[in-house]
């Protein structure tokens, strides 16, 4: 009762925390600014998760830098080699929609249509989804499985790391005071390769994943997995990929039985927490279902993609 | 400490003074008495502050001020034409799609967008759709009921969907 009368007055209130807004015209000015102020600002992209936390009281800054109209921060490029081009400020809606995305990453397709509602879709960013670095973040999963890296900026330079490299724990990120996210960039799939992604959640929409996989899967001319990468979503602190699975799964038939033998093992792989949402055991047995049917859909479409 | 910030909202253009951080479906209710978005949840969680902007239905209540500057809003009050209440509108009167009201708006709002995008969806396309808006009295038949009806009688008399409206 109480918690509902505060949180009545929260919404009823007009004023939000306060905070100072810079808007860089340039990725320069915008690097600066976020060095110069350090751990007192944060750079704002879609800004779902980041104006939630400052008005909540759980981050306090003294400016945000908002980069939405930086340019280069936005936009999707496809290219038959070197795959898709991601600026960190895409959002899930445009990714969920883009002719390209649906033809050769239907893994990143059914993590964003997953993401909230459609008004929500069209101002979260995938940066900001991998910058938030929730254990539950869609994006992540599709993007380990499709082996994507992320470039860093800073007033110094650039970096590019793996995504399951660039979260270090549940809310952080490896990046410094002064450093951003730019463009995520995911490799052109081989030839005769697939990949799916799927979460279990309560609620179909407006929730948060219990536990998630994505899998991607390339068959040789024999039908034999040549090369795989499955990865795990809300089940660790990190990233988590299904090692011992991709193991189990490489050079074998995808029959019912390895599938069922992969769901184990990634399921073996994961190290839940139990909370509000789900226990330990319950997140482990979905992670085995989900893992056990995401390959076979991998590999499904992997079947009939034929030479791309 | 305030800035000027100038809005086109529903083809109208505005300024208005005030603080950065501050979001703009309070500056839409606070500063331009526009109170038909409403604040169900202040978080994103219930899309009944969902406004058009270019186009694309948002929640107003995560988007700061001055990230609409220079875009073209359109919020409930800008749906209807000169002609009187939208088909949506109407229909969501004539099929019971309004119970309490709270959610109409937005309902309303993100229909503009979906029929904008798709002229005829399905019953699964609608609720896609407007997944996102939280209604806790109808249980969604009734607006789903609305929305295709809506659809139909556009679709016949040709009505544009307002989802860039000009002055």
């Amino acid at each position: 009762m109480f918690l509902y009368v505060e949180r009545l007055l929260h919404t009823c209130r007009v004023t939000h925390v306060a905070f100072a807004v810079f808007e860089p015209a340039t990725l320069n000015e915008a690097l600066g600014l976020l060095t110069n102020e350090g751990d007192a600002s944060a750079a704002l992209a879609g800004g779902t998760d980041l104006l939630l936390r400052i008005r909540r009281g759980a981050r306090k800054y003294r400016s945000v830098v908002n980069i939405k109209f930086v340019p280069g921060l936005t936009g999707l490029t496809w290219d038959a080699q070197r795959g898709l081009t991601l600026g960190a400020l895409t959002t899930f809606r445009t990714i969920e929609q883009n002719e390209h995305v649906r033809r050769h990453y239907l893994a990143l397709v059914e993590a964003a249509r997953v993401v909230a509602g459609v008004q929500l879709r069209n101002l979260a960013t995938i940066g900001g989804n991998i910058g938030n670095a929730s254990p539950s973040a869609d994006s992540v999963p599709p993007l380990v499985a499709l082996g994507a890296t992320i470039e860093i900026a800073s007033a110094t330079g650039t970096r590019v790391v793996p995504i399951e490299a660039c979260i270090s724990g549940p809310g952080r990120t490896v990046l410094i005071p002064g450093e951003i996210f730019t463009t995520i960039s995911v490799p052109a799939p081989a030839t005769h390769s697939g990949n799916a992604f799927s979460r279990f959640s309560p609620r179909s929409a407006m929730d948060i994943g219990i536990a998630s996989v994505a899998a991607s899967v390339t068959l040789d001319a024999d039908g034999r997995c040549a090369d795989c990468r499955i990865a795990l979503g809300a089940v660790s602190p990190t990233p988590l990929r299904g090692t011992a699975a991709e193991n189990a799964l490489r050079g074998e038939r995808i029959t019912p039985a390895i599938a069922d033998a992969v769901g184990e093992l990634a399921a073996a792989a994961t190290t839940p927490i139990s909370d509000i949402r789900g226990s330990a055991p319950y997140r482990r047995a979905i992670v085995r279902t989900l893992a056990t049917r995401v390959v076979q859909q991998a590999a499904a479409r992997a079947a009939t993609a034929g030479a791309r | 400490m305030t800035r000027q910030y100038v809005l086109t909202v529903n083809g109208k253009t505005s300024t208005v003074t005030t603080e950065p951080h501050q979001s703009l479906l309070d500056t839409l209710r606070e500063m331009l008495g526009l109170t038909g978005s409403k604040k169900g949840c202040d978080e994103g969680e219930c899309a009944s502050c969902t406004v058009l902007l270019d186009g694309a239905p948002v929640n107003a209540c995560l988007i700061l001020v001055g990230d609409a500057v220079g875009k073209s809003i359109v919020t409930i009050e800008g749906v209807a034409g000169s002609e009187g209440p939208h088909p949506l509108q109407r229909a969501f009167v004539e099929l019971g799609g309004v119970q309490c009201g709270y959610c109409t708006p937005g309902m309303i709002v993100s229909s503009c967008a979906l029929l904008r995008e798709q002229p005829d969806p399905t019953d699964e396309e609608i609720k896609f759709y407007l997944a996102g808006n939280v209604c806790r009295c109808t249980g969604y038949n009734k607006i789903t009921a609305a929305v295709r009806s809506a659809a139909e009688t556009m679709r016949a008399a040709d009505v544009p969907a307002p989802a860039r409206r000009t002055a």
